[in-house]
């Protein structure tokens, strides 16, 4: 099969104008893209995140996504569209800078960096393929249409005549002396230099990159005055060189390939979030790549809100994690408790799971199992004092319309305090006919309320709760557990909700104990 | 590489845990005394009233966060225990040492250390002035550590002193230091305006040289720089003759062409922008240097504040009369000291107090009943501060002390804030037990002041035998005082092998002796003794 594009075995539609989809902001995924916009300002990104590629796709994207987080093909294409960046930069019109000599460069470099980046990520694919390291299929595809690239005669004589000039004109080195305010260009003296003597004097302190020196004028696109006079004897000096610029730029015009083009923007969509991972990661965020099952299961290990964690972990607030599993039967998550208890948090985390893990992507989870979804479908209560009453059971009735007109088959549901406005007998009724609606349907779900009652007795109904933390009732664990048992474990008694009975200690100090081999009053 | 190394053998102070709850600790056990005398030195002292002498704010910060900081292992009590005798044992060098880190820090402070850790002013050109000014700084201070070092090494038995001498004298070698200095003096244009030579009556202005290997980069803007040479020359204004003093290290072939001299304004200041860029150049090199510096002197102002700290306090104690001795580790099971003394006491007092004798074997549990207004707490805060001394490798206010190693220490003692009345009381006591055992881990030891007082004895009682049962079964090592006689009796009558009781010594006639003696728990604290004697002077 032909390459066609890295986010599908199917050609993409144009980004622009796709539309942010509706559970981005009923998950926080609108701030999680936004984040991962920054870590990667030179392209636009965002758009990429607002479709799901489809089923057969996501495949395809998790196996590239897998060989980009290795750090020699993720630094490849970083070389790549930072060498495509200056390509396009130096794109500029010849006359559009006030030196044409200056514009014939432009010229030369914008044609040296498109053939480099070509040519270096050809070679890096070619490496990592030879030593196994590169296994997506995608990628494979990929590196048979860069060796036909390469081949075409007209790119590899571009290529040879770019490279060659280039060299020559960056290898022409010269010494600059500098004396208060007196100036002069000499050829290079090569015999050592201060900056070897600060390496002998400094290196066991650390080692500086040589040639990493920064000119102060690296910012600005012309040449500034002293440049100008600078280069005017540069040219006296090596009259050749200027005849060969001008030559070069003469003969060849700067020429890009729409799917190299294209394939520089698409790529984005996995740097811009391996970028954003890694960043992350590093602050203690865990990813892992989800494992695609056939199977009615589903389930998550450590899931977090990623959007929270982005937030919590800089302010070195704990992030919490719960577990979940749908056994097979098993629908949909009922989850009562209370207020600020971490009901919401816990629906988004399973969300955004559900959500990356369509993308082709890692996910926020520390290992997770899920069967394909055809949708993802979310209906959050909007501000609860901007309408009041009637109003607000209309607008929430209105907006869930629309979802379970779609056709739900297989999708992903969260639904968050729905019918809150609605009389407890009216609300319990609705609430169970939703329910019903997408259990039917064969979806998975989460349904966030305060109807204690609803969904009791259904078969597939799993009851969670909010817990709170036993040693104090007004701090929240925001863990959500299974009901039963657990949740009514916190009494009113003070031993108790700090678990102090001799019994539980005796449990809490086991470890202590078997440590230091204890003593027994028995 | 600069290491201070005064703390720890192979470390620098911060890597370890401090004690959980360490500010509720130093409230228990009265350490705030403690941090403020030693934060006063004898001078500070001599010259004003002990309440008003003024404080050394880094000595108190350090005090409080290396005592927090517990050491884990007799070999680590040992080579601070050793520090600390060579700092006592040299006083002179104790306060030059302390004073030359402490002045740099001062004069850091003054050029806006606190600006620069901000990272609020990025401006390339006042970072380098910053770091140029600073660097000379840094150097002066070595050479001063340098020298003080060498003049007293040979008093110095502790590793650790040997080691930072050593350290010194290999890092930062005479030949070294030369070098780095000349490199400063390369520098000096760009640190030094202008300076006026008095006894000439005429201007020295200094003048940058330098040289930059250059090639056309991206669209033919100056690039692949590397810098050749760079150098100061100084110029005598009012005179002719312009003396070079550029190092002439680097060899360079130059071309005999005649230099062009740049008039326009715009020009020179893309060429003052070049200077600085060679100037920063320098400093990615000395950058890794400058960091260990920054490191090392922070470093090192904690560490020879604690040793000023320490030594200012033992000067304290000798002059209030206290013993002084430098306890010993044993296994924690057991306990021993003579002439034990509360030391924040003693020092809020300035007398002697009643000193305590003890001796426990293979014991984990002690408690303490007895007379009101006994000693008791006071005794068990005596043993709460020594444990944090010996655990900070200090001296203790005894004449023997002899513990075993507890990183994870605790105290629960009735806190001002529950005195107030609350139906939370019961409820926040027990909140922190929550916590302490939260906390627990090998080896840990607990003191208990009056815990569970705050319900009725007989509710109190089961609250602390379940505790205290299961604290002591896992292995914990707990010393309570109480005055839930249920408790204590109940524990008693049960023949626990690993408790000891110890109670309050009360003579017949109702004087209290201030010492803890070996016996069963009494039914009594003898409260009745004090009603007698406030009601009696009523009358």
């Amino acid at each position: 099969m032909a390459f066609v594009s890295i986010l599908g075995t199917a050609k993409t539609e144009e980004i622009q104008g796709r539309k942010q989809p509706d559970f981005f902001v009923d998950l926080n995924l609108d701030q999680v893209i936004n984040r991962v916009q920054k870590s990667s300002p030179d392209y636009p990104v965002k758009e990429y995140f607002y479709d799901f590629p489809a089923k057969e796709d996501v495949e395809y994207r998790q196996e590239i996504y897998s060989d980009i987080k290795k750090t020699f093909l993720y630094d490849g294409f970083m070389r790549f569209s930072a060498d495509m960046r200056r390509a396009a930069d130096k794109e500029l019109s010849p006359t559009f800078s006030g030196e044409p000599l200056q514009g014939a460069c432009w010229q030369l470099e914008s044609v040296y960096f498109y053939c480099k980046a070509i040519v270096e990520l050809r070679q890096e694919l070619e490496n990592g393929v030879a030593k196994q390291e590169i296994t997506a299929l995608g990628l494979k595809e990929l590196l048979a249409f860069l060796d036909e690239l390469c081949k075409e005669p007209t790119f590899a004589q571009m290529q040879k005549e770019a490279y060659r000039v280039w060299e020559m004109l960056s290898g022409t080195k010269f010494t600059l002396e500098i004396n208060g305010n007196k100036i002069r260009i000499s050829p290079l003296a090569q015999e050592g230099t201060y900056e070897d003597l600060l390496t002998e004097c400094f290196q066991e302190y650390g080692v500086v990159e040589k040639g990493s020196m920064h000119s102060p004028f690296a910012g600005d696109l012309f040449l500034t005055r002293l440049e100008r006079r600078l280069l005017q004897t540069f040219f006296t000096k090596y009259p050749a060189l200027e005849a060969e610029i001008e030559g070069f730029a003469k003969e060849y015009k700067s020429y890009q390939n729409p799917q190299i083009q294209q394939l520089e923007k698409e790529v984005q969509f996995y740097l811009s979030f391996y970028t954003f991972q890694k960043e992350w990661e590093a602050q203690g965020a865990v990813f892992s790549t989800p494992e695609l099952t056939e199977e009615g299961v589903a389930e998550g290990l450590e899931v977090y809100d990623l959007a929270l964690a982005c937030v919590n972990y800089p302010a070195e607030k704990e992030v919490v994690s719960n577990d979940f599993v749908y056994h097979q039967e098993e629908s949909f998550f009922v989850v009562n408790g209370p207020n600020q208890g971490g009901k919401t948090t816990f629906a988004r985390s399973l969300g955004q799971l559900v959500y990356f893990a369509k993308m082709g992507l890692d996910v926020n989870a520390k290992a997770a199992k899920l069967p394909y979804y055809d949708r993802l479908v979310t209906h959050f209560s909007v501000e609860e004092s901007m309408e009041s009453g009637q109003g607000k059971l209309m607008e929430e009735l209105r907006r869930l319309a629309p979802i379970m007109n779609k056709g739900c088959e297989k999708a992903f549901v969260i639904i968050n305090e729905l019918f809150t406005t609605a009389a407890h007998y009216d609300g319990c009724i609705m609430g169970a006919k939703v329910l019903d609606y997408f259990m039917k349907r064969d979806c998975h779900g989460v349904y966030v309320t305060h109807l204690r009652a609803l969904g009791e007795g259904t078969k597939g109904v799993v009851h969670m709760s909010a817990m709170l933390d036993g040693s104090d009732e007004h701090r929240r664990t925001f863990k959500i557990l299974r009901s039963g048992a657990e949740s009514s474990g916190y009494a009113g008694d003070i031993i108790g909700k700090y678990q102090l009975t001799y019994g539980e200690l005796q449990e809490r100090l086991k470890d202590y104990a078997a440590q230091k081999g204890g003593v027994s009053h028995a | 590489m600069l290491s201070a190394y005064l703390l720890y053998k192979d470390r620098e102070f911060g890597k370890a845990d401090s004690y959980q709850d360490s500010s509720g600790m130093v409230t228990d056990l009265g350490l705030k005394q403690l941090f403020e005398n030693a934060a006063i030195s004898k001078e500070a002292r001599d010259r004003k009233s002990a309440q008003g002498a003024e404080q050394d704010e880094d000595i108190r910060r350090a005090m409080q966060r290396v005592m927090m900081t517990p050491l884990e292992t007799a070999e680590e009590i040992e080579y601070r225990q050793s520090v600390l005798k060579d700092f006592l044992g040299n006083p002179e060098f104790a306060e030059r040492f302390y004073g030359i880190t402490r002045g740099l820090m001062e004069q850091w402070r003054k050029l806006g250390k606190k600006e620069r850790e901000k990272g609020g002013n990025t401006n390339t050109s006042r970072t380098l002035l910053f770091e140029v000014r600073l660097m000379n700084l840094f150097l002066d201070a070595l050479t001063d550590l340098k020298r003080l070092c060498r003049g007293y090494s040979k008093n110095f038995h502790s590793e650790g002193l040997q080691r930072f001498c050593d350290m010194l004298t290999q890092n930062y070698h005479d030949e070294w230091e030369e070098k780095v200095r000349l490199i400063m003096m390369d520098l000096r244009f760009f640190s030094n305006d202008e300076e006026v030579d008095v006894k000439h009556y005429y201007n020295k202005t200094t003048q940058g040289t330098i040289l930059m290997e250059c090639a056309p980069g991206s669209g033919l803007k100056l690039g692949q720089m590397k810098l050749e040479q760079i150098g100061t020359r100084e110029v005598n204004i009012g005179r002719h003759t312009a003396s070079k003093t550029m190092l002439d290290r680097v060899k360079v072939v130059l071309s005999k062409e005649p230099m062009t001299i740049i008039t326009d304004e715009q020009t020179l200041d893309n060429l003052e922008q070049l200077k600085i860029a060679a100037v920063g150049r320098v400093f990615d090199y000395m950058q890794g240097f400058s960091l260990n510096c920054k490191k090392f002197f922070e470093m090192l102002l904690v560490q020879s504040a604690f040793y000023m700290g320490c030594m200012n306090l033992y000067e304290r104690c000798r002059q209030i009369g206290l013993p002084i001795c430098y306890p010993t580790v044993c296994k924690p099971e057991d306990m021993e000291f003579t002439n034990l003394m509360e030391l924040s006491m003693a020092l809020y007092n300035r007398r002697v107090p009643v000193g305590n004798d003890c001796e426990f074997k293979d014991k984990r549990l002690l408690v303490v009943t007895g007379a009101n207004q006994g000693g008791k707490s006071t005794f068990l805060r005596s043993i709460g501060i020594a444990q944090v001394m010996l655990q900070s490798g200090m001296f203790v206010a005894a004449k023997r002390f002899s513990s075993g190693i507890f990183t994870h220490l605790f105290t629960h003692f009735v806190r001002r804030e529950d005195m107030a009345m609350n139906s939370g009381r019961l409820d926040e006591e027990l909140g922190r037990i929550h916590r302490i055992v939260e906390g627990l881990a090998p080896e840990s030891m607990v003191l208990l002041n009056e815990s569970f007082a705050t319900t009725t004895e007989e509710e109190g009682s089961e609250i602390a035998y379940d505790i205290i049962k299961a604290f002591t079964e896992a292995g914990v090592k707990v010393l309570t005082v109480t005055h839930l006689l249920t408790f204590a009796k109940k524990v008693y009558a049960e023949g626990w092998e690993e408790a000891v009781f110890l109670s309050a010594q009360r003579l017949e006639d109702g004087t209290r002796t201030y010492k803890m003696v070996a016996g069963e728990p009494e039914l009594t604290s003898f409260g009745l003794d004090l009603y007698e004697q406030v009601i009696s002077v009523r009358e």
